[in-house]
Order: structure tokens, then sequence, then C-alpha cells
């Protein structure tokens, strides 16, 4: 009789009933396994993550979609067995400087025991991620892969062709489309593995993409269009969402300090502002996507009309008898 | 120019753009009245002859369609309105409906009042037909615009208007209301609250119109719709745009009707070297 005995200590292990319960609260998951303290709209936006299988979310820059990211990943991989995620950035070098380094940020005892690769009978079977040249990877115990490939977009990510996934990240996706059309080409035919129940808003295979927003000269705008469209049909497979640094709360963060002043950098932020244009702040520091539009009224015309009143020397009137104009 | 002069010739023209409050919801509109005051001796039908500058502003918040007529009988007894443009979508058809009521409620108090019904109504008798609302089939609209008869969409309209207050602004025939900021306390010392809160919400105009702008395509040229229309895109409120662009319709369909021919008393023709008494 083979007696199968998991190597993770017992109070280390995440347990049917824990599964069963945080299925359902990914920011609980959050919490309990990773000892992650998110602010309030980052914990709303990890239920969208979890809740929409196809979702856009273009929140501006230093929001933390990154970490919610990999929150949403790892979550995913540890909870749901047998999950094979993909990440995908525009260079591999990138993600290997922001994605990858939560990895070893993350000190949980309950995450770490998750880790690993297991061979059939249940056994440590050699290191827990691998780093190869091509891609790089995270095993769980739980038969979960996460990989992250170095995908050549030049040649439209046709080296990822019999790649076959459950849930891909795009990060930073409006990069890749500005130069490639990989993503809609290749990589959205790999979330096709098979997984427990397709037509649930959690089992289902996911497709999340991140980035700031961009102009709607951008390539990816029409993309955007499409979430838009499809949001207001209704359909309830899909959502596209945005937050900007201005969600950070004044809620107490685990060093002590509030939300808004350990994340919310107001030098840099009134640095970018200051030399950014209008429209480009309002996508990249915002998250608004810009229909691209040019002004009606040039501002010179607007300045000759107040010039003119000026010069009629205007004041408003209550009545057709009060003074129109300054003495 | 003599003040006197002024308040004899001059005509007030308001622009409505109307969001009466429904149910627990909370709208805002704006209300702009624009005044013509003569720009030559013999002022005739063309707009460069006239002076147009406007003069007046209100924000309606929350209010119902009730309280938006009473507002507008209230400033047609102050200004003696010459005409009114309002939209018909967003309650605009309510707001009318208001209008031809004869007792209003004018500052708390409910009065007689003579109704306003639109130009066209031939069965009012005894009414102002002073009222245009923003819509193809309007009767003042198809006269001043006649390419609005082949128009398939209310979209073609609103580039239409837009188009025309565009003109007038690139051709500086709009007086604006300099910046409130720019008034000294001594100026404003002694203005009433609505003269005060006219100068800021006029200056709330300009800076309307400069967050309109029109759709582009990727090669830059401006997007249309499938009828040939611009899809106008706002970077935050409109609505005194709007506002401030139907008064200034209001007015130039006034002109218009003037070219049809209006008779005018002897006394204020004689001041507008008899051109009104063309017709």
């Amino acid at each position: 009789m083979d007696i199968h005995v998991s190597t993770a200590p017992k109070h280390l292990r995440v347990t049917q009933g824990m599964i069963e319960d945080l299925l359902w609260d990914p920011v609980m998951a959050a919490k309990v396994i990773m000892d992650e303290d998110l602010d309030a709209f980052q914990k709303v936006r990890l239920r969208y993550y979890w809740f929409i299988p196809d979702l856009e979310d273009s929140s501006g820059f230093s929001t933390g979609k990154t970490k919610v990211d990999w929150i949403y990943a790892n979550l995913r991989a540890i909870l749901l067995p047998d999950q094979h995620i993909g990440v995908i950035y525009q260079t591999f070098q990138i993600g290997k400087d922001t994605f990858w380094q939560y990895f070893n940020r993350c000190r949980a005892p309950i995450y770490r025991a998750q880790l690993g690769k297991m061979s059939i009978d249940n056994e440590e079977a050699g290191k827990a991620n691998s780093r190869e040249p091509s891609s790089w990877k995270q095993y769980y115990r739980n038969d979960s892969l996460l990989t992250m490939p170095a995908p050549n977009f030049l040649q439209d990510a046709r080296n990822l062709a019999s790649w076959r996934i459950n849930t891909l990240l795009l990060e930073e996706w409006t990069k890749i489309v500005a130069t490639s059309e990989g993503i809609e080409n290749q990589l959205l035919g790999r979330v096709t593995r098979p997984c427990y129940n397709q037509n649930h808003p959690v089992w289902a295979n996911h497709i999340t993409r991140t980035a700031t927003a961009e102009l709607g000269t951008h390539k990816g705008h029409r993309i955007h269009q499409g979430y838009v469209k499809r949001v207001k049909r209704g359909d309830p497979d899909c959502g596209y969402i945005t937050y900007s640094y201005k969600d950070y709360s004044r809620r107490p963060c685990r060093t002590g300090k509030s939300f808004a002043d350990e994340y919310r950098i107001e030098k840099t932020l009134k640095t970018m502002r200051a030399s950014l244009t209008p429209e480009k702040w309002r996508a990249e520091g915002l998250g608004l996507w810009m229909r691209s539009a040019s002004g009606w009224y040039p501002q010179a015309w607007i300045e000759a009309a107040i010039q003119l009143g000026r010069t009629r020397n205007l004041i408003p009137m209550v009545s057709r008898s009060s003074e129109g104009e300054a003495a | 120019m003599n003040l006197g002069l002024i308040r004899r010739l001059a005509y007030f023209f308001l622009g409505v753009d109307s969001a009466p409050a429904q149910q627990s919801r909370s709208d805002r509109g704006a209300l702009v009245i624009g005044r013509a005051t003569p720009a030559v001796a013999e002022p005739a039908e063309n707009e460069s002859d006239w002076k147009f500058d406007l003069v007046w502003a209100r924000m309606a918040r929350s209010m119902s369609a009730r309280q938006y007529s009473g507002l507008i009988h209230a400033k047609e007894r102050d200004f003696g309105l010459a005409k009114i443009v309002m939209d018909h979508g967003g309650g605009g058809q309510w707001i009318e409906r208001e209008l031809r009521v004869p007792r209003q409620i004018i500052d708390g108090i409910e009065q007689d009042v003579t109704p306003i019904t639109r130009a066209d109504d031939v069965e009012a008798a005894v009414s102002k037909h002073i009222l245009h609302l923003l819509y193809r089939g309007d009767e003042g609209l198809k006269k001043m615009f006649p390419d609005l008869k082949n128009a398939q969409g209310d979209d073609v309209l609103k580039t239409i208007i837009n188009m025309a207050f565009r003109n007038a602004i690139e051709k500086a025939q709009i007086g604006f209301m300099p910046p409130h900021h720019e008034r000294t306390a001594e100026q404003l010392a002694g203005w009433p609250e609505e003269k005060q809160w006219a100068s800021k919400l006029l200056t709330v105009v300009g800076k309307q119109c400069q967050s309109v702008s029109v759709a582009t395509k990727e090669d830059g040229s401006w997007a249309t719709t499938r009828h040939g229309a611009y899809v106008f895109v706002s970077q935050g409120k409109d609505d005194f745009h709007d506002a401030a662009r139907n008064a200034y319709i209001a007015f130039r369909m006034w002109l218009i009707d003037q070219e049809a021919g209006w008779d005018m008393a002897d006394a204020d023709a004689g001041l507008c070297g008899g051109w009104a008494k063309k017709g």
C-alpha cells in the first residue's frame, strides 16, 4: 500500500476547507496565504480580476497594478489545482525586473509552503522554479505552473504557438500591440487549456490585460473600444476598470503611514504632470482613455472673445434695466 | 454709447441647456442670456450690424420642469426676451409644457403670467410666441438652416449649430464676459448675489468652450458619423457652452425673422433707421 504524506507541515497547508472559503474571497486569500495588505481600491481591483474572465485594467501609473497582478496570478495558481498561467511582458527583461521580484519579496510561510515541483508520487522533484533562457517558471505543489516566456513579438509570438494555458496575464499590453500583432494573432488562442468549468467566473479561463490608458490614436484604442462595447451590451464575462493614484486612501498600511503617504509620491507626480501634455496626463496619470480629438474653438479665438468683452466693458445684468456696461 | 439708447435698443435672448431633475436623480442645467445691441447707426438683418454679448447666466441644479418654467418666466419678465432656444431632449419638452401654464411660481409666489409657447404654435392665442426647441422639425431652425431638410439625424443639427457658434466666435462677433477674478473688490461691492454668480458662471462659458473637441481619425482629420456630422466630445461639463450657443442661435433666428418682416413701434423703427419697417 502506498501512503502519500504531504511534505508541507500541517499548519502551512492550504486545506480543502480553506480553498472552498478563499475561492470566493481573493482579498481574504491574499491576507491568509500571502499576508498581503492592500488598500481599499486594490482589494476591489483584485475582486474584479478574480471574478471577470476577460478584463482590461487601464489604471494610471503608481497604482500597484503589478503587485495585484502578481497576487492574482499566484492565488489562481494556489487555489485552482493544475492551473497553467502565462505572464507576458513586452520584453522578457522587464518581466524579470518587475513581476518576478515579488516572488522573492513574499516571505509568508503558508505561501512559501505552496511552492515546489512535485513528482508523480508527491515527492519533492527538484527546484521550485526554473530560469531558462526562453522562459522563467514557478512550480506549485498542486501541479499549477506559472510561466513567464520570452515572446518574440517581432515574429508575432509564433514561438508560443503550441502553448496551452488557463490564465493569460498581459502586462503593459498597449506597449505590445503598438509594435506587434502577436497578442491577437497568437496569444489569445493559447488560453484554451481545459478547465473545471468554462462557464464559471472563477474556474473559467481568464485573460487579464493591464496597462495605463493611451490616446485615441493608439492601436490599442480599438481593442479598448471593443471592451467598452461588450460591457455596454451587458456581457457578463467582460469588464474594464481604471484607477489612479488619487484612489490611495488615508488608511494606515503596514509601515504605520497611510497608503497615500506611502505610495502616492507627490513630487514625482507633480513633475510628470508638468512634463506630459494634458491628454497624455489624463491617459497615463489618471488612467482615462482619450478619444483622439482636436479643439473645436482654438484658444486664441476664446481669448479674443473675452478681450472683446473687456473692450466693451461688459458687466453682468440681472434685468433689462440694469447696467450692462461699466460706466 | 448712450446708456439710455442701449436700454431702448437692446434685445435679449435666452439659451437653455435643460436637465430637469427626474425622481431622485440630480441633474444640472444652465441658462444664459445674450444681449444684442446695434453696432451701426442703421442696423439691418446682417449680424455684423449688431453686437452680441453674453450678460447673464444661472445654474439650474435639481430643478423640476415646473421650477425651470418659473425661472424662465421670471427672466422673461426681467429682460423682455425676444426669443428663447432650448434643447428638445434632456427634458426640454417637459419644460415646454410647463411654460404654457398661465399660473407660474416666480420667486416663491404663484402669479398670473402670459404663457410662453413655440413661435409656430398657432393654437395659443394669448401667449408669447418666442420659444424654439432644438430639433430638426422646428420651423425657425428650418428657416435658418435650409440644409436641415435633408439631414438624417439630430447629430447633423448639433454640427450645424455648433458651426454657427464657432463661426461667430471666429469672426469676433460675440463678446464673452471678462473673467470674474479680474473684478476688483470695489467693483463687486454692492452687486447683488445674482449678478456676482452671473459673472462667475459666464466665466465658465469660456472655460467650457476650450474643452469642447471634435473626435479625429487616425490621420488627424475630423471624424464624422454616418450622417456626415462631427462627433463632439467634451472633457467635462459643457452645459454653459450649450446654453450660450443656444442664446446665440436664438439671436440669429430673431435676425431672420426681421428679414421676413416685423412691424415695430414707430418710435423704435425710427431709432433703427427705418429698417424695421421695410417688411
